[in-house]
C-alpha cells in the first residue's frame, strides 16, 4: 500500500501532465463544492420566497445551476478516469 | 545626445585603462561578466513569476512586518533588489499592493541587499569559486536549449550564477595582480574629507554599473587585496547604497504616480541611512568591532568587518524609519500628486510594468473594468437611466415604464471623449507586453473582452434611433416591446456593475443567468414577434425594425456577458477553463428554458410515480 502511494507521489512529481491533471481535479471539487453550497442557498431562499415572479427567477436559477452541476460531475468522472 | 557622448567617454576611458594595464582588463571583464550573470540571473527569475512569486506576495503583505520579511528573503533568495523593485513597483501600479505594503518591501530589500556583501566576504573571496561556476556554466547553457519554461528558467539561473562566480574570481584575480604593481591605497584620503570623497565615488560607480552588488563586489575585492583603506571601503559602501536608488529612481520615470511614490520612499530610506552612517561613522565603527569579537570574526579581517558594517548601518535605517511608514506615506501622497487626468487617463496600466507581464495582464484587465464603468455611462445615458441611480440600483422599477421625456444623445461624441482613446492605450499596452502560453492566452481574451465591449456599444448606439422614436410611440405594444428591450438592458447593465463592485459574487451560475434573461428576451426565439404580426398589433415595417433591435439587444447582453466573464475576476487559467466548461451553451439555456419549472416538474415526478 505504501509503496503503491509512493509510486503515486513519485509519479506526480516526474509527470508534468498529471500535476496539471491532478490540480485540475482538484479544482474543479472546489468549484462544485461551492456550486452545492450556492444550490443549498438557492432552496432557503426559495423556501422562504412566496412572490410567484420572484419564485419563478429562483426556480429558473435552480434548474441551471442543476445543468451546470450535471456538466460539473460530468467532467469530474472524465478527467478520474483518465488519472 | 547627453547619453551618447557619456557612454562615449566611458569606452574611450575604458579603452585607455585597457592599454595601461592588463589588469585592469582582468577586473573590468570580471564586473562585465558579473553584471551578465546579473541580468542572467534575474531573467531566470522572471521565468518563475507569473504565478508562484506573484501569490506568494499577495499573500505575505497583508501586514508591514510581513512585507519587510518578504523582501529581506526575496532579495537575498534572488540577490537582485532591482528585480524586487520591480516586482513590487508593477504590483502598486496594479492596484495589488498598498504603498505602505510596497514600502515595506523595499526597506526589506535594502536589508536584503545586505547579505550579498556577507557572500562575497565569506565566500566569494576565500573559496575558489570559478571551480564551481564552470560545471555551473555547462549545465546551465544545456537547460536554456530546452523548451519548457521552467527548465529553461533554471538554465538562466544556473548560467546566472555560474557567471557571477566568474566575475568574481577574475575581479578577485584581476586585484590581487594589480597589486604587485600599483598600491591605490598609496592614494587613501583620510579623515572626513575621504569619508565624503569616497561617500561620492561610491554613488558615481554604482551609478555607472547600476549595481550596488556589483559596486560591493568590487568595493570587497579591492579592500581583501589591500587596494583600498578600510576607512575608504566603509564610505565607498555608504555611497554603493544611495548610487542603487538613483537607479530606482530612474526606473520609476515610466512607473504611474505609486511607482514614483515608491522610488521616492527609496531614495528617502536611503539618504537617510547614509546620511546617519556618515554622521555616526565612528559609534558604527565601534559596534562593528565589538559585533566582530561577538561573531568571532578575525581583528584584521577587514571584508567581513565591511560586510558587519554594511549590514549594522542598513539594519539601523530600518529600525528609525519603519515606525514612521505611515508618516512617510502621508507625506508622499501629499507631495507627490498624480498629474490632471481625464476620465481617459489609464489608472493602472503604465510603462513600467511591461517588464512583469503577470501584473501588467492584471493591471490591463482593471484597466479594462475602468473602460467597462466609462462605457457604462454612455449605455444608461442612451437607456434613459441615470447612471448614478442605476449603479446603485435606485428607482429600478421606473424601468418598467417609458420614460418621461425621450431624447437621443451623440454616442459618437461620448465615445472620442471617454472610450476610444483608453482603449486605444490599453490595446497600445497589450500588443507592447511580450507574453507566451497562459499569460498570451489572457492577453488574447482581454483583447477579445475589449472588442465585446465595444461592439455592446456600437450595437447601442444604432438601437438608440429606433428605441428613442418607439419609446414615445403612440402604439402602446410597439411601445411596450422598447420598454422591455431598454429595461432588460439596464437591468443587465445593473447586474454586471453589481459583479464587477463584488469578484466573490461571480459564479458560472450569475452568468447563464443573464445569458438565459437575454435568450427570453429574444422576440424572434419567444414567438412575440410572430404575435404581434398575426394580430396585426404591429406594421410589417415596424416590424422589421423591432426584429433588428431584438437582434441589437440580444448581441449588446452577449457581448457584454461575455466580457465580464473575462474581466470581473483575476485570471487563473485552471479556474476560468473550468468555469467555461461548465456554462451552459445557447443550446442548453433554450431548453432549460422550455422545460417545466422545477416543482412542476417535481409534482409531474411524483404523480408519474404514484400512478406506477
Amino acid at each position: 500500500m505504501k509503496l503503491a502511494r509512493l509510486a503515486r507521489r513519485l509519479g506526480d512529481l516526474l509527470l508534468a501532465e498529471r500535476r496539471r491533471r491532478r490540480a485540475r481535479l482538484a479544482k474543479l471539487q472546489d468549484l462544485l463544492a461551492k456550486m452545492k453550497r450556492e444550490q443549498a442557498a438557492l432552496e432557503q431562499a426559495l423556501s422562504a420566497e412566496h412572490d410567484p415572479a420572484r419564485r419563478a427567477g429562483l426556480e429558473l436559477e435552480q434548474q441551471i445551476l442543476h445543468e451546470q452541476l450535471r456538466k460539473g460531475a460530468r467532467l469530474r468522472r472524465t478527467l478520474r478516469r483518465k488519472d | 545626445m547627453s547619453r551618447h557622448f557619456a557612454l562615449a567617454f566611458v569606452f574611450v576611458l575604458l579603452a585607455i585603462g585597457f592599454q595601461v594595464s592588463p589588469n585592469f582588463k582582468e577586473i573590468a571583464a570580471g564586473v562585465a561578466i558579473f553584471l551578465f550573470g546579473m541580468v542572467s540571473l534575474e531573467e531566470g527569475f522572471k521565468a518563475f513569476t507569473g504565478g508562484t512569486l506573484e501569490r506568494l506576495l499577495q499573500r505575505t503583505t497583508d501586514r508591514l512586518w510581513k512585507s519587510v520579511a518578504f523582501g529581506a528573503v526575496a532579495t537575498t533568495v534572488m540577490q537582485s533588489s532591482t528585480l524586487v523593485s520591480i516586482i513590487t513597483i508593477s504590483f502598486l501600479s496594479a492596484g495589488m499592493l498598498g504603498l505602505a505594503q510596497g514600502i515595506g518591501i523595499i526597506f526589506g530589500a535594502n536589508l536584503g541587499t545586505t547579505t550579498g556583501a556577507w557572500l562575497i566576504a565569506g565566500f566569494g573571496l576565500k573559496v575558489d569559486i570559478a571551480a564551481y561556476a564552470l560545471p555551473m556554466l555547462t549545465f546551465g547553457v544545456i537547460l536554456l536549449f530546452n523548451k519548457g519554461r521552467t527548465l529553461k528558467g533554471l538554465g538562466y539561473l544556473l548560467t546566472g550564477l555560474g557567471f557571477l562566480f566568474l566575475g568574481i574570481h577574475f575581479i578577485k584575480d584581476g586585484f590581487d595582480a594589480f597589486s604587485e604593481h600599483i598600491n591605490l591605497a598609496d592614494y587613501a584620503v583620510p579623515g572626513v574629507a575621504g569619508l565624503l570623497l569616497f561617500t561620492l565615488i561610491g554613488i558615481v560607480i554604482t551609478v555607472i554599473m547600476q549595481s550596488s552588488h556589483a559596486s560591493l563586489l568590487v568595493i570587497i575585492a579591492a579592500l581583501g587585496a589591500g587596494q583600498i583603506t578600510y576607512e575608504n571601503a566603509l564610505a565607498l559602501s555608504i555611497g554603493a547604497n544611495v548610487g542603487t536608488t538613483l537607479t530606482a529612481l530612474v526606473s520609476a520615470i515610466g512607473a504611474n504616480i505609486e511607482g514614483r511614490r515608491l522610488a521616492a520612499a527609496h531614495l528617502a530610506f536611503n539618504v537617510v541611512t547614509a546620511a546617519l552612517a556618515l554622521v555616526f561613522i565612528g559609534r558604527f565603527v565601534a559596534a562593528v568591532e565589538t559585533g566582530s569579537a561577538w561573531l568571532g570574526i578575525d581583528a584584521d579581517d577587514h571584508t567581513l568587518k565591511l560586510a558587519l558594517f554594511h549590514t549594522l548601518f542598513n539594519l539601523t535605517g530600518l529600525a528609525l524609519m519603519l515606525p514612521l511608514t505611515g508618516r512617510l506615506v502621508r507625506l508622499l501622497e501629499t507631495w507627490l500628486q498624480p498629474a490632471p487626468r481625464t476620465i481617459s487617463t489609464p489608472k493602472y496600466i503604465s510603462a513600467a510594468m511591461l517588464e512583469m507581464p503577470g501584473a501588467a495582464l492584471e493591471a490591463g484587465r482593471k484597466e479594462l473594468q475602468h473602460l467597462f464603468a466609462n462605457t457604462f455611462d454612455i449605455m444608461a445615458l442612451v437607456l434613459h437611466a441615470d447612471p448614478v441611480q442605476l449603479r446603485k440600483g435606485e428607482r429600478l422599477e421606473l424601468l418598467a415604464n417609458a420614460p418621461e421625456r425621450v431624447h437621443a444623445i451623440d454616442v459618437d461624441d461620448y465615445y472620442q471623449r471617454r472610450v476610444k482613446p483608453l482603449h486605444g492605450q490599453i490595446l497600445d499596452f497589450l500588443a507592447r507586453l511580450e507574453t507566451k502560453g497562459p499569460q498570451a492566452r489572457q492577453a488574447f481574451a482581454l483583447r477579445a473582452a475589449s472588442q465585446h465591449l465595444l461592439e455592446a456599444l456600437k450595437d447601442l448606439k444604432h438601437l438608440q434611433k429606433n428605441m428613442a422614436r418607439h419609446l414615445a410611440s403612440p402604439n402602446p405594444y410597439l411601445r411596450k416591446e422598447y420598454v422591455l428591450i431598454r429595461q432588460h438592458l439596464a437591468l443587465l447593465l445593473h447586474e454586471l456593475h453589481k459583479l464587477s463592485q463584488d469578484p466573490e459574487s461571480v459564479t458560472p451560475l450569475r452568468f447563464d443567468v443573464l445569458s438565459a434573461a437575454a435568450e427570453e428576451h429574444d422576440i424572434v426565439a419567444n414567438g412575440q414577434l410572430d404575435r404581434l404580426i398575426r394580430e396585426k398589433r404591429i406594421g410589417v415595417e415596424t416590424a422589421t425594425s423591432l426584429m433588428n433591435d431584438s437582434a441589437y439587444a440580444y448581441d449588446i447582453a452577449s457581448n457584454l456577458i461575455a466580457m465580464a466573464k473575462v474581466i470581473f475576476v483575476p485570471f487563473e487559467p485552471v479556474q476560468h477553463e473550468l468555469e467555461h466548461a461548465l456554462h451552459l451553451d445557447k443550446d442548453e439555456i433554450k431548453a432549460v428554458l422550455a422545460a417545466p419549472p422545477a416543482a412542476e416538474q417535481a409534482a409531474h415526478d411524483e404523480a408519474t410515480h404514484e400512478t406506477r
